[in-house]
């Protein structure tokens, strides 16, 4: 289901796979991303860009990544469509992730803070 | 006033497929901000009649009734199973009350903030959920 792009110092841009995190994939998204953290990836980004719609289950798997990752990391978003930004927002997830326009923007500024 | 009806089974892969049946059906209707929230919110009451209300009755099917008018559309969501809570949708929206870092309890939150009005009641006829978006530029 996830993809992941594993890159140095722990970090990973992880992108769902799915159009849609809601209910129906959110588990197996956080499990799947969990593997990761487990494994040692404790920086990822996870970019958002090919998902359309995420409901209150697709934000408790990000917090509960979140939660895993603990002190010894950080998790960002990034390519939020509109309806998901407006989620973030009604939910203020937008105050506990940052966000960035794109993979590649989360890269430099996820690095620079290494 | 134009209507439509759509139905599903309580099955949690039936939610989406519906969600955006409903949208497509609705997106000359509405505002793209309010479809959003539109969406949002019955996302959230069809999950939670799937997780919540079916008991594991596999076989419970939920109704969604749609209707439109110059000022507004309304949605009535009507299932057989379990009632949710008492008042539980009487309570003002709490969204900025849930712990940031919960990672469970924000669905009835999240329809009570997204659609204009709400309305519950349980009753020999079922459950019904109703919500309320308004159209823009309607009073």
């Amino acid at each position: 289901m996830i993809k992941a792009e594993t890159h140095r110092n722990g970090l990973c841009v992880v992108s769902p796979g799915v159009e849609r995190l809601t209910a129906a994939t959110a588990v197996v998204f956080k499990e799947e991303a969990g593997r990761l953290i487990d494994a040692g990836h404790d920086r990822l980004i996870i970019d958002l860009t090919d998902v359309s719609f995420i409901d209150s289950s697709g934000i408790a798997a990000l917090v509960g990544l979140l939660k895993r990752v603990g002190n010894r990391g950080e998790i960002v978003v990034c390519g939020l469509a509109s309806s998901v930004a407006q989620m973030f927002r009604i939910t203020r997830m937008d105050r506990v992730f940052p966000s960035y326009p794109d993979s590649a923007a989360a890269l430099v500024a996820v690095e620079a803070q290494a | 006033m134009s209507r439509s009806t759509f139905r599903m089974v309580a099955e949690i892969d039936a939610v989406d497929p519906l969600a955006l049946a409903l949208k497509a059906e609705l997106a000359d209707a509405l505002s793209p901000d309010t479809l959003i929230r539109l969406e949002i919110a019955l996302v959230e009451a069809l999950t939670n009649i799937v997780v919540h209300g079916s008991a594991g009755n596999s076989g419970l099917l939920i109704d969604v009734l749609v209707a439109v008018d110059a000022a507004a559309v309304f949605i009535e969501i009507i299932d057989n199973g379990l009632p949710a809570p008492q008042g539980i949708y009487e309570q003002k929206p709490f969204l900025d009350e849930i712990d940031a870092m919960a990672e469970s309890g924000r669905g009835v939150a999240l329809i009570l903030s997204c659609a204009d009005a709400v309305r519950y009641r349980s009753d020999a006829g079922g459950n019904h959920l109703e919500l309320r978006f308004l159209r823009e530029g309607a009073p």
